[in-house]
């Protein structure tokens, strides 16, 4: 294919005027608002509608609030939530999970599982920082979930 | 017949039957709960209330007979504007507790209320509590909340089952169904009034909380736990069985199915089964591959045929496996070795038949497919011997290798006739796990469980039914039909079948009775053998 070069006028040939408009973006910049922040020592604030890892809430007594109805399991588009359901050692609850686990590699962090429940039990919040170097701890487990509250208040988001 | 008129269709029905009945031929969904196809009409439920022209009040469908010239209605406003208000009230002590409740996916009165109920409730004061769980049975818990008052139970109580456990107690906002006090929801077929159970109130202690219903994956086969062969459905999830439930086929089971076979699939998972082939050292048996197990089996068979002669090897088919395992295991040893000593194992647990008023029958003989088994071992007309008779010869020293097809879920050997097996030089057994079979075996061969395996099942009437398999097989346990194909080939037959179909086909063109039978046929129902 023939690549046709169009003709340079002579402003284009000059070249400083096209300098002068790029220093001109550059300069106005230094008197505009700044977006860099110094990552690992300054925190990025999540917008309030953010939905980051998960957590599990706790009743008013402390124990899970989930009561293993599978809803979030069941509206989760990529298949991340794994439960096993028993009959609650409680009085008046009846059935609650013995396992919760939550795959966050396979988790697209859509927010289903949330309203989906019913019990106000899963809910995602404002976390962003959950790399590790093994899979296995990615599979966050029950126990990691109902602990996440607490990590969130030391990490003072 | 009678010409009627439904929701402005024009149709003959037969006389005497009911709106609904009629409603269903024309495809019509009439909602309702009291009414169930195999047990007397009640009416209770109000759910079912249609408006017939020239009627002043609706009028219920299940109880209504059809008479020449009716013109009904099934989704008038008048109709329409009674099941919300049913549902309404319905739902004025219902727990609503469907997150949390097994019957939630299946449940009638949630599907029910989506489609025909109201949002929101009225009812603002609090709902009325009962005990919330109650054992009334060894395998059934009642949910008194959750009930609609429907009386199936009851009714399949006094009818089906005619043990009369249930009834209703106290009257009015209290009223609830339980068991009459001291006694125990404990018959033979009480599995069933979970699944009569419309609602949530009556959920299985097995199944409880085990898996939402949505999830499970369900599979059409056959009871293997008697004669009657009744038709079940597999719902597994992961590899493993959760419940089994019956399968209408109003030739064989109606709609039930007895508790032995709806709770006694566990050996399927039992911790002990066989993945792969074993062989014996001294008093061990220690694992070997595929190929080394054929060529023992091979060289171990072909040494007694030509030091004992053909006569010497035999065969004892297994009334627990498909036609298709036993017919290869009569094609090994009447077509390939060309010995006659052939048996079908019937020693199986013989129990009192259980006859229940509404004909439901739990049969006596406990294997599924004694007459297949013996059917597809007959040679020129000549019947099987039973397995006693061969063993008589083993212990006579007539016959030094033996080939047996287990695959019991629960029985023994009596003590006698398994001293008799260790007469034998080679014993090959084929088991899903290890038994007193096993136990003196020279070669132990993996099978299958009847949720893994493909084939057909004849039952005591004949039917010819199928299983489709609802497991994939634990380790390298294949099923019967395919080892025996690799027996036969090492030890010179030539013959292949590529699928249960094929050795099928060949069933129907070898076997007196099964000629008119084809494997796509069967269907889901089964065909009875000429």
């Amino acid at each position: 294919m023939r690549v046709v070069t169009p003709k340079m006028s002579l402003i284009d040939r000059i070249y400083i005027p096209a300098l002068i408009k790029g220093l001109y973006t550059t300069i106005k910049h230094f008197f505009m608002r700044r977006f860099t922040q110094e990552y690992p020592e300054e925190k990025r604030k999540p917008f309030p509608r953010y939905r980051g890892l998960h957590r599990l809430n706790k009743d008013h007594l402390g124990r899970v609030k989930c009561v293993a109805c599978y809803m979030c399991a069941t509206a989760c588009p990529s298949k991340c939530i794994e439960i096993e359901a028993d009959e609650a050692p409680w009085k008046d609850r009846e059935k609650y999970p013995v396992k919760f686990e939550i795959n966050t590699l396979r988790c697209i962090f859509c927010g289903m599982c949330e309203e989906a429940c019913p019990e106000l039990s899963i809910q995602l919040t404002h976390i962003y920082e959950m790399a590790d170097v093994t899979r296995e701890a990615f599979v966050r487990r029950k126990d990691d979930l109902l602990g996440t509250n607490e990590f969130w208040v030391l990490k003072e988001y | 017949m009678a010409n009627i008129k439904i929701d402005g269709n024009e149709l003959q029905v037969p006389d005497g039957i009911t709106i609904l009945e009629a409603a269903d031929i024309a495809g019509i969904e009439i909602p309702h709960f009291c009414y169930h196809k195999e047990l007397s009409i009640r009416g209770s439920c109000r759910m079912c209330l249609v408006e017939v022209e020239k009627t002043p009040k609706l009028v219920p469908a299940c109880s209504t007979t059809i008479k020449d010239g009716m013109n009904i209605f099934t989704s008038s406003e008048k109709v329409i504007k009674n099941r919300k208000g049913v549902l309404e009230f319905f739902l004025i002590n219902h727990p609503l507790d469907c997150p949390i409740c097994d019957q939630a996916g299946e449940c009638t009165l949630q599907d029910y209320v989506y489609k025909y109920g109201s949002a929101v409730s009225r009812f603002t004061e609090e709902k009325e509590h009962f005990e919330r769980k109650k054992e009334i049975g060894p395998h059934v818990l009642h949910y008194s909340e959750r009930c609609v008052l429907c009386g199936r139970c009851i009714r399949f109580c006094e009818e089906i089952s005619g043990t009369h456990e249930l009834a209703r107690f106290n009257r009015g906002i209290r009223c609830e169904v339980d068991v009459f006090p001291g006694k125990k929801l404990d018959n033979k077929l009480s599995g069933n009034i979970v699944n009569l159970c419309p609602v949530g109130a009556m959920v299985s202690k097995e199944f409880l909380f085990k898996s939402r219903v949505w999830w499970l994956t369900h599979t059409e086969s056959i009871c293997p736990l008697c004669s009657r062969g009744c038709n079940i459905e597999i719902d597994s999830r992961d590899n493993r069985i959760l419940r089994v439930r019956p399968r209408p086929n109003p030739e064989v089971n109606s709609q039930w199915m007895c508790d032995d076979g709806r709770f006694g699939w566990s050996f399927v998972h039992r911790e002990d089964r066989l993945t792969s082939p074993l062989e014996r050292e001294g008093e061990e048996l220690v694992p070997i591959n595929w190929a080394q197990a054929i060529s023992l089996v091979k060289e171990r068979l072909s040494f007694i045929i030509s030091n004992f002669g053909r006569e010497a090897v035999a065969a004892i088919a297994s009334p627990y496996l498909s036609n298709e395992d036993n017919y290869l295991l009569r094609v090994l040893l009447h077509s390939v070795i060309r010995s006659p000593s052939m048996a079908v194992y019937q020693a199986a647990q013989m129990e009192e038949q259980i006859v229940f008023p509404s004909g439901f029958t739990i049969e006596a003989d406990k294997s599924p497919n004694l007459v297949g088994a013996q059917d597809v071992m007959t040679v020129d007309g000549k019947k099987p011997i039973s397995h006693g008779k061969l063993l008589k010869k083993v212990a006579s020293g007539e016959v030094r290798a033996l080939y047996i097809l287990g695959g019991v879920p629960r029985i023994s050997l009596p003590v006698d006739e398994r001293e008799m097996l260790r007469k034998v030089d080679f014993l090959v057994v084929h088991n899903y796990a290890p038994s007193e079979l096993t136990e003196w075996a020279e070669v132990v061969l993996p099978n299958l469980t009847f949720a893994e395996r493909e084939g057909t099942f004849t039952n005591f009437q004949g039917r010819v039914q199928r299983l489709k398999p609802a497991l994939l097989p634990p380790g390298e346990a294949k099923a019967d039909w395919e080892i025996l194909q690799e027996v036969c080939q090492a030890m010179g037959g030539e013959m292949s079948y590529p699928s249960v179909e094929k050795v099928f086909e060949e069933i129907a063109g070898a076997i007196q009775g099964y000629k008119s039978l084809s494997y796509k046929d069967l269907g889901t129902q089964g065909k009875v053998k000429g």
